[in-house]
This record gives structure tokens, sequence and C-alpha cells, in this order.
């Protein structure tokens, strides 16, 4: 195979039977099963909940923010939080989704909290969910040079934080897009496929005007 | 023109099944898509690019240590009964053992730090006089991690675990000069006019553009260096009485670190770079370097109870799996019972 993989993202690490449709079936009664237990009071339900997801939803709130004090107070809270409500949590199908959608409601408030009591001054969505392209040379049939890499790198940092948010549910986390409706509370599908499509506009035009760019220099070098 | 080529790369690229193809791929996966590409191999570079693309896009990632993990758990636990006890017991209640206890890892914290400074130190001023000037990199990886290094020549090293690798951010002077400690398999760009200079401990490998492995761990009693193809000079630093040899391809030279003796012999190919493609190999092997191998290829620790009444004598191919699997698998040959923790492996043996 040319390409290589190095990265790993807990979407990738979750192995790939998590939505091969005939095993995903078994993985839905499994969460619903493990959610159930700890539902009913079962405390090595809850570790292993904990174990599994408590680094996956520390990283995701650290998308948020750069405080990362504030991430690990949330973590805390939400988990006492979790424990403490056990008995009336809704059902879920997903244990991942369900905790990183009501994560993300807790991370956003105390954000908030903090900015009325000017303990902060983030103002700046720019640190929200920043996302690079990888530079390394880990392919050994690359197809994207090097400067291709920095306009497309520049053609993400330019996006607003929101579809930066919406990329990294679809590449990071491996969400659906009626998942990535549901984490932004919009009410239509059709919405996150907006935002997905808007994001990727803007790294399409950075294509198209390579493709563009190399078809001139071919064009030029035809007369040599 | 341009209006007519529909816009490949913006279509995979948001395609669901595309990306999990990418990210997950699987066997009807990689089916659907292959067969995709054959028809419409006019679109191949699009697709090519399209993968990159996907697979390349990083996010920040940020982890609590296990020892954060289990310190939260801890306080999200502890937080609950204090809830929910009508009678909270008193929060600053700290037995003395425990204060001095925290005093004495602070002490040993300052000293372990003061020591890595030292080697630092120490190990700046060993640093030949040419080098001076030339800023080195330094990659380290630990139990369970193996990772690849492009060096600014191009040249591909795959670095196994628990191993180091240092080269200059750029190459000056007449060769390419690295270090290694540890285990790694280079990929040399070929440069008919500065040779590609590997020092392993004694070991020096002096070459001209080829790919051969390279196993110079500290614990091991002997290093080695084996070549794939190309050719090979291997010097030994301060071991007057050794000549120089010269390797050809499905040679290998193994030097004694104890009696500083240097053996020529033929390798298997597979067994010796096996690991750099991920795949684990097992041959006849007892039950103490089955164990060891375990422990650095997936970074954990195993606690043995009991001994074998079998003699052990593992063989396999394992490539990509989990520990879980392969000890799953064991249970069917011998007697065991294993639990997985974290980074604890507990072992049974029956």
């Amino acid at each position: 195979m040319a390409f290589q993989k190095i990265r790993t993202s807990p979407y990738h690490a979750k192995g790939s039977d998590k939505d091969d449709p005939l095993k995903k079936k078994a993985f839905i009664k499994e969460d619903q099963a493990l959610w159930n237990s700890f539902k009913a009071g079962e405390e090595a339900a809850f570790i292993h909940i904990y174990n599994a997801f408590a680094n996956i939803l520390y990283n995701y709130g650290c998308q948020f923010t750069t405080d990362h004090e504030l991430v690990k107070d949330c973590l805390q809270d939400f988990f006492v939080y979790l424990r403490e409500k056990r008995s009336r949590l809704g059902i879920t199908t997903s244990i991942k989704f369900y905790l990183m959608k009501s994560f993300k409601r807790r991370v956003i408030h105390h954000l908030e909290k903090a900015k009325q009591e000017n303990r902060r001054n983030e103002n700046f969505t720019y640190f929200q969910f920043p996302v690079e392209l990888s530079h390394e040379a880990l392919y050994i049939q690359q197809q994207m040079e090097e400067e291709q890499l920095l306009n497309l790198e520049q053609a993400l940092k330019s996006l607003g934080s929101k579809e930066r948010e919406a990329i990294y549910y679809f590449y990071y986390e491996g969400f659906s897009y009626e998942q990535i409706a549901d984490i932004f509370d919009f009410s239509h599908i059709s919405s996150a496929r907006r935002l997905i499509y808007k994001g990727l506009a803007n790294i399409r035009k950075v294509m198209m005007s390579f493709i563009v760019g190399q078809m001139i220099i071919l064009y030029f070098n035809s007369f040599n | 023109m341009k209006e007519e080529k529909p816009d490949i790369f913006s279509f995979l690229i948001s395609k669901k099944d595309f990306r999990d193809w990418v990210l997950q791929p699987n066997e009807e996966r990689t089916y659907f898509w292959e067969k995709w590409m054959e028809e419409h191999q006019e679109h191949l570079k699009e697709v090519y690019k399209a993968r990159e693309f996907i697979e390349r896009l990083e996010f920040k990632q940020e982890r609590l240590s296990e020892e954060d993990l289990n310190l939260l758990l801890g306080k999200i636990i502890a937080s609950e009964r204090i809830h929910s006890n009508p009678f909270p017991p008193q929060r600053e209640y700290f037995p003395i053992w425990q204060k001095q206890w925290f005093r004495i890892a602070a002490i040993l914290a300052v000293m372990v730090l003061s020591s890595v400074l030292m080697e630092g130190i120490f190990r700046n001023q060993i640093i030949p006089a040419e080098t001076v000037g030339i800023e080195w990199k330094e990659f380290h990886n630990p139990r369970g991690k193996k990772s690849k290094i492009t060096l600014p020549d191009g040249t591909l090293v795959h670095l196994n675990h628990e191993s180091t690798l240092r080269f200059p951010k750029k190459f000056m002077g007449t060769s390419r000069s690295v270090e290694l400690t540890g285990e790694a398999f280079f990929e040399v760009v070929p440069n008919d006019t500065l040779p590609f200079i590997v020092q392993a401990g004694v070991l020096k490998a002096e070459v001209l553009g080829t790919s051969f492995n390279i196993q110079s761990f500290d614990y091991n009693r002997s290093s080695s260096i084996s070549l794939v193809t190309g050719k090979v000079r291997v010097s030994f630093q301060e071991q007057q009485d050794l000549n120089n040899e010269i390797l050809i391809p499905g040679e290998q030279l193994n030097f004694d670190k104890h009696q500083k003796k240097a053996l020529r012999s033929k390798f298997d190919m597979e067994s010796v770079t096996a690991w750099k493609d991920g795949i684990l190999i097992f041959r006849d092997s007892g039950f103490e370097n089955f164990i060891k191998q375990l422990e650095r290829w997936y970074g954990v620790d195993f606690q043995i109870y009991g001994t074998s009444k079998q003699k052990w004598k593992v063989n396999g191919r394992y490539q990509d799996q989990k520990l879980d699997d392969i000890l799953i698998g064991l249970k069917f040959v011998y007697d065991i019972d294993y639990k997985i923790q974290g980074k604890n492996v507990i072992l049974k043996v029956n």
C-alpha cells in the first residue's frame, strides 16, 4: 500500500469493527448494556466507562480552550454529575456521542461563566478546534507538494470555528452527518451537510487553483 | 473544459463512505473503492489526493496521564461519598506518613531531574569539535511505540520502540552522520559524494545508498547490522584488533559486546525486518523471551504468578493485533489466565 498512517485518533483507535454494518448492531447492544448497568449502579460499569471515555472527553474539551485546568475541572464535575444522576439519565445507543454532547454543554457553560467573571479574555475563537495538515513525508507516493500543502493549510485556518468544529466531528471522531446535526442542535441534517460543504468549499478553491496552475505550467512547457 | 470535469476531490472528501474507507479500511470498503478506481482510471490522481488530504488532517491532541486519570477518578468517587454521607469525614485529616511520603517524592523528583541535566551537560561535552555549531535533533520512542522519521536528505528511518535517533537538522560537511541507540531500519537515499554513517555504540556503518537494519540495545549482549540491499562497510570503534567488514545483501554482522567478537552470518529477512511493518514474530520463543517481547512491543508490564509445568515454545506472526487477541489465542495452548488493566497485565500460569 502506498499510504501508511502513523497518526491515530480515538476514532481510528476504536478499531474498524465499530461501524462495520454487520457488527454495528452488536456494538449498539454492547453500549446499551454497559450504559444500563451503569445506570443500575454497577461500579465496574462506571469504571469501564470512565477508562474508555475520560481521555476522549478531555481531548475534546481542550479543542474549545487552551485552559487545560478548566477542562480538567469540567471533567471531574461532569463525572460526579453522571454518578449522582445516574438513575435519571436518558438511554443511549452510543455512549461516546451521549457523553460528548452533554460534556460540550458543560464546557461551554464553564467558559462563559469564566468570561463573565472576567477571569479570562479568551475571545479568540481562532484557538478553537485548531486543525493542521501534517507535513511529514510519510507517503511513498506523495501526491501533494509542499506548496500545495501550505495553501491547503492556510485555507483550513481561515475557516470559522464552527466549520472547523464540524470538520473535527467528521474526520476525527467519525460522526455521521446526523450526529453532527444533533451535537450542533440543528433541526435538519442538511444544515450539518451545509456546514461541512461550506468548510470544504474553501479547500476546493485551493485545489482548483492548483490544478489550473499546473495546467498553465503544462501549457507553457509544451512550447519548449 | 474545467466546467465539464466534475470536482472529484470535493466529492470524495465530503463522502462518508470514502472517509470511512480511508480512516477505517476493511475488506468490503477496499473492494468497493478499488473497483471504483478501476472504473475511473482518469480520476486516480484525485483519489490519491483526497486520501492524502484526509490522512494529513490533524487536530490538537491532549491527553491526561495514567496517573492523572487515576487521581481524578479517586476524586470523583470520593466526592460522591462526601455528598451522600450526612456526616462527612473531616477533610483536613492527613496522616503524617502521607506528608512524609510527599516530601520524599519531591526530593526524588529533583534528584532525578538534576541527574538528567547532568547527563545533558556531559553529553554536550563529548560532542566532537567538528560538530559544534550544528543543531541536533533527537527522537526517542518509549516502550510500545514505533515511528517513522524522514531525515533532511530524504532518508527514511523506521525507529523501533525503546530507541533513540540523533541527527543534525541539516547535514553539513563531508558525510551524513547519525547516532542510534536501540533498533532502526534505514532506507538510505543514494548519494555518491556524501556517505551515510550510523554510529551505534561500538559499531559504525558506512553506506552509499542502501537499506539495512541495525539493532544495538543496551540490554542486549550483542548488536547486529543486517543488510537488505546495497553495500555497507562496518567498522568498530576502539577495537583495534577487528578489521572492517563489508557486507553483501542477506548478510548479517553480529558483535558480541562481552567477548568483543564479530561474526558474519546469513539472516532471515522477515524476522529481522518485520517489526517495521507492524508485524510481531515469534520463532520457538521461550516463556521469558516471549513476555519480554510483549512488554516492549505493547509498552506494558507483566506481573506473573505461578510457574508453568510445560516448556514454552511460542510460534506466531501477528500483524497489528491487540495484546488481548494474542493472549486469548495462547489460552488454547497453555494453561493461563490473564487480566489486562491499562498498562499492567496480570498473568497466572498454571
